[in-house]
């Protein structure tokens, strides 16, 4: 499944797997998991841990 | 110094050049700070310079001497002005009580004078850790040890009241167990600050997003080793959080205000509101009191916690009425961005959002009567203890 989203939970920033995010380097399609381990929130910086899957 | 104060008429002393600075410097960019996110630099130093982060701090330390009774007062005097800065000032004397506080002598030498006097600018970046011990939420930032000193690498999404040549109060967990509270500056190695997006209100506070990557954080910068945390948490969380009610008590004085002014064309029609001028009052004036009483039991260390937390999450509910009531009072012209009752409304959230939260409140009232209750007889408390409830009478919660 590559159609989840992901929202961050301390600011609120949402990851699309659908869209990834071209511009630092995750390309549409990439799942949550796939996600480097070092990446952090573009908005505020905290790490995957932190972030939550949305409901359908 | 110290022999030569009088606390009363220092009080009025100090309240009275408060009130005169709020209305010559800060009343007039009141709407610039909340619709363009003015940052009231030149207000906060001069502030400082008049003795508005010192009212708690000791004589032989440059302060006031006057107790957090009368801080809550310095922040309840600007927040009848502007909430977002009364925020700003409940930042700066946050970070002065952390100093005064710790038993470090050499962070209190490096920072104390100079943060109470405003001379250089703090914000406190605590909220993360206050929820995490609350658990509520994972720590963002992690420390470990090296030399006599730390390192620390994590980020906090939102921290006010931040700046280059300014300082930040923060706390980590150390790799080896226990937690460590710190100031860094924000100009040193590893330090980055980056622009958050808008928020609904409060923009003029310079609020930031933090992030720390391998910064030194050298001994004479740490509040609280990992074997004082505890105690120096304990002794710090009561004035961190009744300080928070001037800003609320601020916002409702300022809301009241509006409310009368509405009454003087319709008062016909307001009285078929639910929330009324002189209930409201009667309302705030027993939360202030209480606050009163309560800061000098703080002042003493002698402030329970169940009781102080009870106070802020009355104070954060009767700022939400108030606020609403001054924008049904002020009517459709209260829906205008440019009127003061729409940025009432928008500052009362944010009290009942900050840390701690309304539900944050809720929640750690609700284990404290829990734990309370587990340790009485049945025959002194033969009634289970429900969750916190709404505190709807503020009156009955002061008493």
């Amino acid at each position: 499944m590559t159609d989840r989203v992901w929202m961050c939970g301390p600011c609120g920033w949402v990851y699309d797997e659908v869209a990834g995010l071209p511009e630092d380097g995750i390309p549409p399609g990439t799942r949550f998991e796939d996600i480097p381990e070092d990446w952090e929130c573009p908005d505020c910086g905290v790490t995957k841990a932190d972030f939550y899957l949305l409901p359908d | 110094m110290a022999s030569n104060i009088q606390p009363r008429e220092t009080y009025d002393t100090l309240i009275e050049a408060v009130t005169t600075l709020v209305k010559s410097d800060l009343q007039p960019i009141v709407g610039e700070i909340d619709q363009q996110g003015r940052y009231p630099e030149d207000f906060l130093r001069k502030l400082g310079s008049i003795g508005g982060y010192a009212a708690a701090l000791p004589a032989d330390l440059g302060g006031l001497e006057l107790g957090l009774a009368a801080q809550v007062d310095v922040i309840t005097t600007v927040g009848g002005a502007c909430g977002s800065t009364a925020f700003l000032v409940w930042c700066q004397s946050a970070c002065v009580r952390y100093l005064l506080a710790s038993d470090n002598t050499a962070v209190r030498a490096r920072f104390l004078d100079a943060v109470s006097r405003g001379d250089l600018l703090a914000g406190t970046g605590m909220s993360n850790a206050v929820k995490h011990l609350a658990g509520i939420e994972n720590i963002h930032i992690k420390a470990r040890r090296e030399g006599d000193g730390y390192v620390v690498t994590g980020a906090l999404p939102w921290v006010s009241n931040l700046g280059e040549d300014h300082i930040a109060v923060v706390a980590a967990s150390v790799e080896d167990g226990g937690y460590v509270m710190f100031a860094v500056q924000c100009n040193a190695e590893g330090v980055t600050l980056r622009p958050c997006p808008e928020f609904a209100a409060l923009e003029g506070t310079q609020t930031l997003n933090l992030r720390l990557k391998d910064v030194q954080i050298p001994a004479n910068a740490v509040l609280a080793h990992p074997h004082q945390f505890k105690d120096y948490i304990a002794r710090i969380k009561p004035a961190f959080v009744l300080a928070q009610l001037g800003i609320g008590f601020g916002i409702m004085d300022g809301s009241l205000q509006t409310i009368r002014e509405s009454n003087v064309t319709t008062a016909h029609v307001n009285q078929f509101l639910d929330d009324q001028e002189d209930e409201l009052q009667r309302s705030v004036t027993a939360l202030k009191s209480h606050a009163c009483r309560l800061a000098e039991l703080a002042d003493a260390d002698k402030a329970t916690a169940l009781e102080v937390l009870r106070l802020r999450l009355a104070t954060s509910e009767l700022t939400l009425r108030a606020a609403n009531a001054a924008v049904l009072h002020a009517g459709a012209k209260g829906f205008l961005m440019r009127h003061p009752a729409q940025r009432r409304l928008r500052e009362a959230v944010f009290v009942a959002i900050v840390t701690p939260a309304l539900k944050h409140l809720r929640k750690e009232i609700h284990a404290l009567e829990q734990a309370q209750a587990s340790t009485q007889t049945p025959e002194t408390h033969p009634q289970q203890v429900s969750p916190a409830r709404k505190t709807r009478d503020p009156q009955e919660q002061a008493a």
